[in-house]
């Protein structure tokens, strides 16, 4: 899978590191200062760079977890998110990350322990509330778990938190290692989904959706709880139609009671993250037409947004009681 | 199209044999060569000259696209004259700045730290190749390509065994580059059909000039019409570009924006999940 695997001095010897690279034995290890040499370098191109990434083994510094913006709450007390990973085995089209980051190589921080370390120390300074901590806000949660072990890390951490609650969200169908594991009630498998022509024509290597709704069932009836996140709602011709008929054929195979909550947003982005991912994809329609620029955010119209949102969580809430739902903005 | 940047006539004589390259004036010491498929500077030795023919190359042929490549020779402690190694890593030992080539094509050599030296030297390293030039080029050539269309690609002509000790035979040179050129072609090649073939059609400017010949726009507007004929250039099938013209006559400045932008919001929605749903 990687033919080239950076290494930061710092985590040259650490074991993780180390075996990693035993999974890889022909590809060329190369050192580094520091991951930003490679990853922040300018002129670098993210869509050519996706046909063969690279990895970049790293020691995350400063703060690893930090509190999330207001709109993305799910009903706790505290929201924070933590990224033990940068860029993501998927290629959707709608994501941020293209425009955000320069590189598209993978950076595994493989000081877990770091994380652990200050997610505790977040969690026990605030003992009398609900924190909910985000994973897979900069890479998939899952996709590569069997290359960084990260969701089977994390699941003893958060099993010695039970005020604290841990978010996955994924996109992958490769769920195996939750289903060798004994379910934790503070841990929701956080599922994005988008209708299939959504996912055909924008979610590019992603697992399809049918795909994913058999992962879903399979992790309900061992016990997990489930997060569903129709994020983004993309805009298209007949989309109405096509999203009531999605949420009610989605619904319908998810048993009520594993499901802990569901989000719903709509395709948007800062300006400057969009202007570079249009740069890159200049023949993508999806960042043509229907979006205006509001307050320093690409998003569709408000009226598109309000009709759009109320349709899909009209349908939504035909099946689901209405304190499962949140909308983010 | 490759564009090869050497610093010897020695290094530069297979490339402008094997892609039948003529002279095409010089910029000061550095001399060009251009063909069909590949250009070619020689720049003469050390990083400056280096980096001076190459951007002197990028301001002769400034199209976007090439795939820009630096041979030469280099020394290394004890790997065999005539391996060939591409650059993971090029640095300069007058400079804090490190690059690092990203390959996005299978590259049938070993990747290698380069490391680019003021003046020749015995001091032999087992971890990296030492010459005279790289930095200078990837430097340059930076401000014309982006880091997977920039390469290094030395082959060894000294080692601790076999130092040139002020002694460069230039036909052995020539010979270990040539038997690289078939791997380098393939490897350019396969680099290449990486790069985005996003090709904005000759419908986008004679609309564009069509319209620019009724109404007078500003900057801001040329500029705004040529990006949103881009966008209707992807979206329209060609049937519907032959007429879309005509839509816009008898409309003022205002009106024909707001038919271009009203058939994009349509086109994009209809397209982006076209089929389906």
């Amino acid at each position: 899978m990687f033919e080239r695997i950076y290494i930061e001095d710092t985590v040259r010897d650490h074991c993780r590191t180390v075996g990693i690279l035993k999974k890889f034995p022909t590809a060329e290890a190369i050192p580094c200062s520091r991951y930003g040499e490679i990853f922040n370098l300018k002129r670098q191109n993210f869509r050519v760079q996706k046909a063969k990434p690279a990895l970049i083994l790293a020691e995350k510094q400063g703060t690893k977890v930090l509190p999330t913006p207001a709109e993305y709450g799910l009903g706790a007390d505290r929201h924070y998110y933590f990224s033990h990973m940068l860029n993501c085995l998927y290629d959707c089209r709608y994501c941020f990350l293209q425009g955000m980051y320069r590189s598209s190589n993978f950076v595994l921080f493989v000081n877990y322990e770091d994380f652990e370390s200050e997610i505790k120390e977040v969690a026990n300074a605030h003992p009398d509330e609900t924190c909910i901590f985000f994973s897979g806000y900069d890479c998939d949660s899952l996709a590569l778990e069997s290359l960084t072990g990260f969701a089977g890390h994390f699941l003893q951490t958060f099993r010695e938190l039970p005020n604290s609650t841990l978010e996955l969200r994924t996109k992958s169908a490769k769920v195996s290692s939750l289903l060798e594991a004994k379910p934790l009630t503070n841990v929701v498998v956080a599922f994005t989904l988008s209708p299939d022509p959504v996912a055909q024509a924008l979610e590019h290597k992603a697992p399809t959706l049918s795909a994913r709704i058999r992962a879903i069932k399979k992790l309900a009836s061992h016990g997990w709880k489930i997060g569903l996140r129709f994020d983004p709602l993309i805009y298209f011709v007949n989309c109405e139609k096509v999203y009531r008929d999605f949420v009610d054929e989605t619904l319908k195979q998810i048993p009520l009671a594993a499901i802990h909550s569901i989000t719903l947003g709509l395709f948007r982005s800062p300006k400057t993250i969009f202007n570079n991912m249009e740069s890159l994809y200049p023949e993508e329609p999806l960042f043509m037409g229907n979006l205006k620029l509001s307050n320093g955010i690409v998003r569709y119209s408000e009226e598109v947004e309000t009709r759009f949102a109320e349709t899909a969580e009209a349908q939504i809430l035909k099946h689901v009681p209405e304190d499962l739902l949140f909308r983010q903005q | 199209m490759i564009h090869f940047v050497t610093a010897l006539d020695c290094e530069a004589s297979p490339i402008i044999h094997r892609y039948g390259l003529k002279p095409c004036g010089n910029h000061g010491r550095a001399r060009f060569f251009a063909g069909d498929n590949a250009r070619l500077v020689v720049s003469g030795v050390g990083q400056l000259r280096s980096a001076i023919a190459t951007t002197a190359l990028g301001a002769r042929f400034p199209e976007t696209g090439p795939i820009w490549l630096n041979v030469g020779i280099a020394g290394h402690r004890e790997a065999e004259l005539g391996t060939g190694f591409i650059a993971n890593r090029v640095s300069s030992e007058d400079a804090k700045d490190v690059y690092y080539p990203q390959t996005v094509a299978p590259a049938p050599w070993r990747g290698i730290s380069v490391r680019t030296l003021r003046a020749p030297s015995m001091e032999y390293r087992f971890d990296c190749l030492s010459e005279m030039e790289a930095f200078g080029f990837y430097t340059a050539a930076l401000a014309t390509a982006t880091l997977e269309f920039i390469h290094v690609f030395k082959v060894v002509s000294d080692n601790a065994t076999h130092s040139l000790e002020g002694k460069l035979s230039k036909d052995s040179v020539s010979e270990r580059i040539a038997s690289h050129l078939d791997s380098i072609e393939r490897f350019a090649q396969a680099t290449l059909e990486n790069r985005p073939g996003v090709e904005v059609s000759d419908w986008v400017e004679v609309t564009r000039l069509e319209i620019q010949s009724i109404h007078h726009l500003s900057a801001t507007y040329k500029h705004k019409l040529a990006k949103q004929l881009k966008q209707l250039s992807h979206l329209l099938t060609n049937g519907e570009k032959k007429v879309f013209a005509d839509r816009f006559k008898g409309q003022n400045k205002r009106e024909v924006f707001e038919t271009i932008e009203r058939e994009i919001d349509s086109l994009s929605a209809k397209r982006l999940c076209s089929g389906l749903g």
